[in-house]
C-alpha cells in the first residue's frame, strides 16, 4: 500500500499538467479569483446541474405508472446504447485533449528558453525509464510463461497420477482376491450368513442399549455397566 | 420541508455531504475521516439525526451533493428512523444522489432479515448500498474514502461522468441470497 | 503469584508421565513442583473449591448457601483467567450434570468451563451419562452439546466417545439438541458408525422436519461411507450445515488459550532439556483460528493393523510407500498445515477427505469472517495467516475447495472491500470455474458495486485477480479437456463436469465483464496509466487463449479499452497493444488453419475477424498515415471540430513523430540526426530515407511489439510513405 502511495503521488506529480489541461479537477486554494480554469471549471459544475435538472423534468413527464419486466429489460438495453455513446463519446473527447496538449507541449520544446531545456532533459530521462520498464516488463512476462508451463505441468503430472491410482486399486483388488470368480458362491453364501448374524447382533445391542437408554440409570457409575455401554458399538472382527 | 437538491447553486471546487444517523456515533468519525483524506476538493460535510433539516438553517445551507444514511443492522430503531427520514427526500435526490451506508453486517447477532430489510429499500430507490467495518480505523478510512468516490461524481466534479450514471452501475439490487436465513 | 506456577506445573506434569527419558534434573524440578504443590494445596483456595464440588451432599440448598458463593467465585476467576485444568473439568463437570445443587447452578457451571489445557474424555463420558438419566431441563442439556462441540479438538482422546455413538446418536429426536448433536456426530462418525436403523432414523427425521441442513451433512456423510445405505441425491453445493455453538466461551477460551501458548512458551524456554513430547501436548493450544495439531482417529474392536496414521509420517519415501493404507486424521483441518499430508490430498479420491474437510473449513470460515461477534478486534494477524496457509493450500493443489467457494460469494456481499484483501483476492482467483448462468449474480454484481466506489489500487486489484483467475481456469481446460468429448472434468473429488460449450460461456462472461469494467473505470480515473497496465496484462491472457491453452476462443477488447491503449501517454501501453494485436493476428490465423482442415467446427465469427481488422487499420492509420479522424477509423471526427480544436496540421498528430507516447523519441532521434541543428523540426523526420530509420530506431531502442506488427501487418509501399494494412479473415 506505501508503495502505491508513493507511486501515487510521482504520478500526480508527473501526470498534472497533463491532467489538469485535459479534464481533471484542478487543485482549489488557486487564490487567483476567475483565473481562466476556474471559470471553466465552474461552467463543467453548472452544465452538470442543469444536465441533472433536464433529467429529472424529463423524468417526471415520461413516467408510466406500474413497472414490468419488460420495461426493465428496456432498461438495461438502453443503458447497454448510452455505454455505447459515452465510450465512443469519451474516446473522442480523449483524442482531442491530447492532441490539443501534444501541440502545446511541442511548440514549448521548439522554444530555446530554459523550461524547454528542462522539458528536454526530463524526455531523455523517461525514454531511460522506460527502455528499465521494458527489460522489466520482459523479464515478468518471460517468468510467468515460465509458471504458467509448471502450472499445466503439474496439473497434467496430478492427472496421471489419478489414472495410475485407479489402476493401482484395480490390481490391488485381483491381487487380493485373485480366485475371486471361482468360489464365488461359497463366499456368497457365507457373507449373507455372516451378515445376517451380524444384523441381528446390532440390533441386539440397539434393544440392548434401548433398556439402558430407557431405565434412565447413570450407566458410567456401574463399573459393569460402563464396560457394557462402551461395547455397544464393537462387532467382532471378520477377518 | 422536503431537502431539494437544485434549489441552490454549486460552488467552485466544493462538495457537500450530510450524513444522517439516528445513533451519532459513527458519524463524527466518518467526517473526520472524509475531511481529512480529501485535499483536491473543498468538501464540507454536515451531520443530522434525521430528516427533516431544521427550517431556520435552510437559507445558509449549501447545495447537498449525496445524502448518505447510516444503518446499524445492530439496532432496529436505525432502519425505522432511515426509513422515516427517506421520506423527507425530495425525489431529485434519487437519481445519484443517496447512498447507504451499513455497518455490522458481519456479525453474528443481526438478523438476515434487517439487512434484507435495507437491502430491498435501497433496491427500490436504485440506490448504491455499502457495506462498512465501523469498528476498525481501517474500516472507518475505507468508507470515507468510497463515500468520497461517490460524492466527487454526484457534485459534478468528475468529468465524463455523472451521479445517476453512476448509480446505474453501483445500485443495489434485490436480496435473493435465501443461503442467510438459515444462520442463528 | 502461586497459584499461576503451580498450575503450569500440574499441566507440565500430566504430559510428561510416559515420558520415561526425562534427564535428572528435570525429574528433580519435577519432585520440586510435586513438593511444593502438595504445600500448596492445602491452603489453596481454588483446591478447597474443587473438593467441596466434588464432596458436596446432593439437596445442599444453594439459595443463600455463601459457602457455595464463596467457591464458586473462587472457581469463576480461575477459569476465565487461566482455564481450568482437566481435572478440575473433570470434578465441575460431574458436579453440574448430577444437578447436586439443582439446574440453576448446572449451566452457571457449564459456562466457565473454559479448559485450560486439554479435556479428560473420561469427563464428556460421563457427562453424557447423566444425559441419559434424563433430569437435566433441555437449555443445559443444550448447553452440555454445545459445551462439548466446542472444546471437541481439545478432548483428549476420542475413542470410548467412538463407543457410545448409539448413546448420543439417541438423542437426535429431541429436537432442540439435534443441530447440535447432529454436528457431534458427524465429527464423530466413522464407517462402522453406520447402521441400517440409523439412516432409517435420520430420513425418518428428515420427513418430519424438511430438509435441514444439519441432517443432509450427516446424511452425505454416511452416503460417503456407504453409499448402498443412503440413496438421497444432494445439490452439489450444500448450504453450510451446522448452527453456531461456540458463542457462550468463544471470547473466555481464545484469551485464554493464548495467554497460556505465551506461558507455555516461556516454559519451553526455560526448561531446554524436556523432551519433545510436552510441546506437542502443548500445540493443542490453539486459537480457534488456527490449523490445529494432527493427531488420528484411534480404531478400537475392529482396526485393521495395517493402517499407517498420517501423521506419523515423516519422509516422502515413507508416504509412497504407504500410499494404500493411509489413515485420515480425525481433525482434517490439521492436513493444511503439512506438506506431506497435501502430497497424499494431492494424488488420492478419497472423496470423504474432502468432504470432511470442506466440511471443517466452511465451519471455521463462517464461523470467523461472517459471524463473528467481536468483529472490533484490529488485529488480524492470525486471520491474515490462516488464510495464506489456506491459499498456499489451494496453489499447491491447483484447485479451489468448494467450502471456501461459498463463503467467498457470501462474505463478497458484505465486504467492504478493504478487510483483508489480498487475502480475499487471492482466494477468489481460485475458484473453479462458475457457470455462466449464476456468474452474474454470485460474482459480477457484487464485484461491481465494489469497484465503481472503491480506489484506483482496489480497482487494479481486481483486474489483476480477475486475470489470474482466467489463467487458472484456461490452465485446467488445457489440461482436463478430453479430447474427444470435448468436456472437462475440472475437479476429481467433486466431479463437477463442464462441457466446453459450457465453459466457454463463462470465459465468454467473464472477459466481457473486465471489458466493461476496465472500460468505465478507465474513464472514472481519467485513463491511469496503472490501470491501463493492468487492463493490458489481462488482454495479454485473452488474447492467446487458443494458441496457449487451446480453448477455441477469440475475443476482442472492446473499443472502450482499444482507443485509451492507442491513445496513451506512454510508449509501453501502445507497444504492449501492437504485441497483443500481433498475438490475435497469429491465434486467428492458426485457427483459421485449423478450420479448414478439420471439420470439427470451430467458428470464429465474422464478427471477430471485421473488429480485429479494423483495430488493424485504426492503428495503421492513426500511427503511419496520419489519417486517424476519417470515417471508420473507430474516432470519426468532424472538420468542423477539428478546426475549432486550432491544431495545425490535425491528421498528422498520432503518428509515430508526434504520437504523445512518440515525440520524446522523435526528439531524441532529431537531435542524433542533426546535433547540430539549433530550431526543432520534427516534420523533418517524414521526409526521404529518414523515417525508415526512424522506425528502425525505434525498434532498436526496445519496441518488440511495435516490430512484431510491422512484420505481420503492414505491407509498405515504400514510393508514397503509405502502408496497407493486412487483413484477416
Amino acid at each position: 500500500m506505501d508503495l502505491f502511495a508513493e507511486l501515487q503521488s510521482a504520478a500526480t506529480q508527473l501526470e498534472k499538467v497533463a491532467l489538469m489541461c485535459c479534464h481533471a479537477p484542478a487543485v482549489p486554494n488557486g487564490k487567483k479569483a476567475n483565473s481562466p480554469t476556474d471559470i471553466l471549471r465552474i461552467k463543467e459544475q453548472m452544465s452538470n446541474q442543469c444536465f441533472e435538472m433536464t433529467v429529472k423534468l424529463k423524468a417526471g413527464k415520461s413516467r408510466i405508472p406500474g413497472e414490468t419486466s419488460d420495461a426493465e429489460k428496456d432498461v438495461s438495453e438502453c443503458e447497454n446504447e448510452i455505454e455505447e455513446a459515452k465510450i465512443n463519446h469519451c474516446n473522442k473527447t480523449l483524442a482531442l485533449h491530447r492532441m490539443q496538449i501534444w501541440q502545446a507541449i511541442s511548440e514549448k520544446v521548439k522554444q530555446n528558453d530554459t523550461e524547454a531545456g528542462r522539458m528536454r532533459a526530463s524526455i531523455t530521462h523517461t525514454l531511460d525509464l522506460c527502455s528499465k520498464i521494458m527489460k522489466l516488463q520482459q523479464e515478468s512476462r518471460d517468468l510467468q510463461d515460465e509458471v504458467t508451463e509448471v502450472q499445466k505441468q503439474k496439473l497434467e503430472v496430478k492427472r496421471l497420477t489419478h489414472e495410475k491410482m485407479r489402476e493401482m486399486e484395480e490390481l490391488k483388488r485381483m491381487r487380493e482376491h485373485p480366485e475371486e470368480g471361482k468360489y464365488s458362491k461359497v463366499l456368497q453364501k457365507g457373507q449373507s450368513v455372516l451378515e445376517k448374524y451380524q444384523r441381528m447382533t446390532t440390533i441386539t445391542q440397539n434393544v440392548l442399549r434401548g433398556v439402558i437408554i430407557a431405565s434412565r440409570i447413570n450407566w458410567r457409575d456401574d463399573p459393569k455397566l460402563r464396560d457394557i455401554a462402551l461395547g455397544l458399538e464393537s462387532m467382532p472382527d471378520c477377518d | 420541508m422536503s431537502l431539494k437538491p437544485y434549489s441552490k447553486l454549486p460552488e467552485l471546487n466544493t462538495a457537500n455531504v450530510l450524513l444522517v444517523e439516528n445513533e451519532e456515533e459513527f458519524q463524527k468519525r466518518l467526517s473526520e475521516a472524509i475531511v481529512r483524506q480529501e485535499n483536491s476538493v473543498n468538501v464540507t460535510v454536515r451531520l443530522a439525526r434525521c430528516l427533516p433539516l431544521p427550517v431556520e438553517n435552510a437559507e445558509g445551507r449549501p447545495r447537498i451533493d449525496l445524502v448518505v444514511f447510516i444503518v446499524h443492522l445492530r439496532s432496529e430503531q436505525s432502519l425505522l428512523s432511515t426509513e422515516a427520514s427517506l421520506k423527507h427526500l425530495d425525489s431529485g435526490y434519487f437519481l445519484g444522489k443517496v447512498c447507504f451506508l451499513v455497518t455490522g453486517a458481519r456479525s453474528g447477532t443481526v438478523s438476515y432479515e434487517r439487512l434484507a430489510s435495507i437491502k430491498r429499500t435501497a433496491a427500490s430507490l436504485n440506490c448504491p448500498l455499502l457495506m462498512t467495518e465501523d469498528k476498525t480505523t481501517e474500516g472507518v478510512h475505507t468508507a470515507a474514502q468510497r463515500v468520497l468516490n461517490i460524492l466527487k461524481v454526484s457534485a459534478g466534479l468528475v468529468p465524463m461522468a455523472s451521479g445517476l450514471y453512476l448509480s446505474t452501475l453501483i445500485r443495489c439490487s434485490m436480496p435473493t441470497d435465501s443461503d442467510w436465513q438459515n444462520q442463528d | 503469584m502461586p497459584r499461576k506456577s503451580n498450575l503450569s506445573r500440574l499441566d507440565m506434569n500430566s504430559s510428561s508421565e510416559n515420558d520415561s527419558s526425562n534427564s535428572g534434573r528435570s525429574d528433580r524440578s519435577l519432585r520440586v513442583a510435586e513438593n511444593n504443590r502438595k504445600k500448596s494445596e492445602a491452603e489453596d483456595p481454588f483446591v478447597l473449591a474443587l473438593k467441596y464440588f466434588s464432596q458436596v451432599e446432593e439437596g445442599t440448598p444453594w439459595k443463600g448457601n455463601d459457602v457455595v458463593e464463596r467457591h464458586m467465585a473462587v472457581v469463576e476467576r480461575v477459569a476465565l483467567s487461566q482455564g481450568l485444568p482437566p481435572e478440575a473439568i473433570s470434578v465441575l463437570l460431574d458436579f453440574a450434570m448430577s444437578l447436586r445443587m439443582g439446574a440453576a447452578l448446572c449451566v452457571r457451571v457449564l459456562k466457565i468451563l473454559v479448559p485450560a489445557s486439554v479435556v479428560p474424555q473420561e469427563a464428556v463420558i460421563k457427562g453424557v451419562s447423566w444425559l441419559c438419566v434424563g433430569k437435566l431441563p433441555m437449555n443445559a442439556q443444550t448447553m452440555f452439546i454445545r459445551w462439548v462441540l466446542t472444546v471437541f479438538d481439545l478432548i483428549d482422546s476420542k475413542d470410548h466417545l467412538r463407543a457410545i455413538y448409539g448413546f448420543i446418536f439417541s438423542f437426535v429426536t429431541e429436537d432442540n439438541l439435534c443441530p447440535y448433536i447432529c454436528h457431534l456426530l458427524y465429527l464423530l462418525t466413522r464407517k462402522e458408525s453406520i447402521r441400517h436403523y440409523r439412516v432409517r432414523k435420520l430420513l425418518d427425521l428428515q420427513s418430519k422436519m424438511g430438509r435441514q441442513p444439519f441432517l443432509m451433512h450427516l446424511l452425505a456423510l454416511y452416503k460417503v461411507f456407504c453409499p448402498e445405505l443412503v440413496t438421497l441425491s444432494f445439490p452439489s453445493k450444500m448450504k453450510s450445515g451446522f448452527r453456531n455453538h461456540n458463542s457462550t466461551w468463544k471470547v473466555a477460551l481464545s484469551a485464554v488459550q493464548k495467554k497460556n501458548k505465551a506461558e507455555v512458551f516461556s516454559d519451553i524456554q526455560l526448561t531446554v532439556s524436556v523432551k519433545k513430547q510436552p510441546t506437542s501436548k502443548k500445540r493443542k493450544f490453539k486459537g480457534h483460528l488456527m490449523v490445529p495439531a494432527m493427531s488420528s482417529v484411534p480404531r478400537i474392536g475392529t482396526s485393521n493393523n495395517k493402517a499407517f496414521p498420517l501423521e506419523q509420517l515423516r519422509t516422502f519415501s515413507q508416504l509412497l510407500e504407504n500410499l494404500h493404507r493411509i489413515e485420515l486424521p480425525a481433525q482434517m483441518g490439521s492436513m493444511l498445515g503439512s506438506p506431506l499430508a497435501l502430497h497424499y490430498m494431492d494424488c488420492v479420491r478419497d472423496d470423504s477427505a474432502f468432504l470432511r474437510l470442506n466440511f471443517w473449513l466452511g465451519h471455521s470460515l463462517h464461523e470467523e469472517f461472517l459471524f463473528c461477534r467481536d468483529s472490533d478486534s484490529e488485529d488480524m494477524t492470525e486471520a491474515v495467516r490462516f488464510l495464506n496457509t489456506l491459499i498456499s493450500t489451494q496453489c499447491f493443489l491447483q484447485e479451489g475447495f468448494s467450502s471456501t467457494e461459498v463463503f467467498l460469494y457470501k462474505f463478497l456481499r458484505v465486504w467492504d472491500g478493504a478487510l483483508l484483501r489480498p487475502q480475499i483476492l487471492g482466494l477468489l482467483s481460485d475458484i473453479p470455474v462458475v457457470p455462466s448462468s449464476r456468474i452474474k449474480d454470485l460474482l459480477f454484481e457484487p464485484l461491481m458495486q465494489l469497484f465503481f466506489t472503491s480506489s484506483l489500487y482496489f480497482k487494479c486489484s481486481v483486474i489483476e485477480c480477475l486475470n489470474s483467475m482466467l489463467l487458472k481456469w484456461l490452465t485446467w481446460h488445457s489440461v482436463y479437456a478430453l479430447e474427444d468429448e470435448l468436456d472437462i472434468s475440472v475437479t476429481s473429488h467433486t466431479p463437477l463436469n463442464m462441457t466446453l460449450s459450457g465453459l466457454m460461456d463463462s470465459v465468454v462472461q467473464l472477459v466481457q465483464f473486465v471489458g466493461r469494467i476496465a472500460t468505465v473505470g478507465l474513464q472514472l480515473e481519467g485513463y491511469h496509466p496503472l490501470l491501463l497496465s493492468f487492463t493490458l496484462d489481462f488482454y495479454e491472457t485473452v488474447c492467446d487463449m487458443y494458441i496457449k491453452y487451446n480453448l477455441p476462443l477469440v475475443l476482442m477488447p472492446p473499443a472502450g479499452v482499444f482507443y485509451p491503449f492507442l491513445l496513451a501517454t506512454d510508449p509501453i501501453t501502445v507497444d504492449r497493444l501492437c504485441h497483443i494485436m500481433y498475438r490475435y493476428r497469429t491465434n486467428l490465423i492458426s485457427a483459421k488453419d485449423q478450420d479448414q482442415q478439420t471439420e470439427k467446427a470451430f467458428h470464429i465469427s465474422r464478427k471477430t475477424y471485421r473488429e480485429f481488422n479494423q483495430y488493424v487499420v485504426s492503428i495503421v492509420s492513426c500511427l503511419w498515415n496520419s489519417r486517424v479522424f476519417l470515417a471508420g477509423m473507430g474516432i470519426e471526427l468532424s472538420d468542423e471540430v477539428l478546426a475549432q480544436s486550432k491544431v495545425p496540421e490535425y491528421w498528422t498528430t498520432f503518428s509515430l513523430i508526434h504520437h504523445p507516447a512518440f515525440m520524446g523519441y522523435a526528439v531524441d532521434f532529431h537531435q542524433k540526426c542533426w546535433p547540430e541543428r539549433k530550431k526543432l523540426d520534427l516534420n523533418s523526420i517524414r521526409t526521404g530515407k529518414r523515417w525508415d530509420w526512424y522506425v528502425e530506431f525505434l525498434f532498436s531502442e526496445g519496441f518488440q511489439g511495435l516490430k512484431e506488427f510491422v512484420e505481420s501487418s503492414l505491407n509498405r509501399r515504400a514510393s508514397d510513405r503509405e502502408a496497407g494494412a493486412t487483413a484477416v479473415g
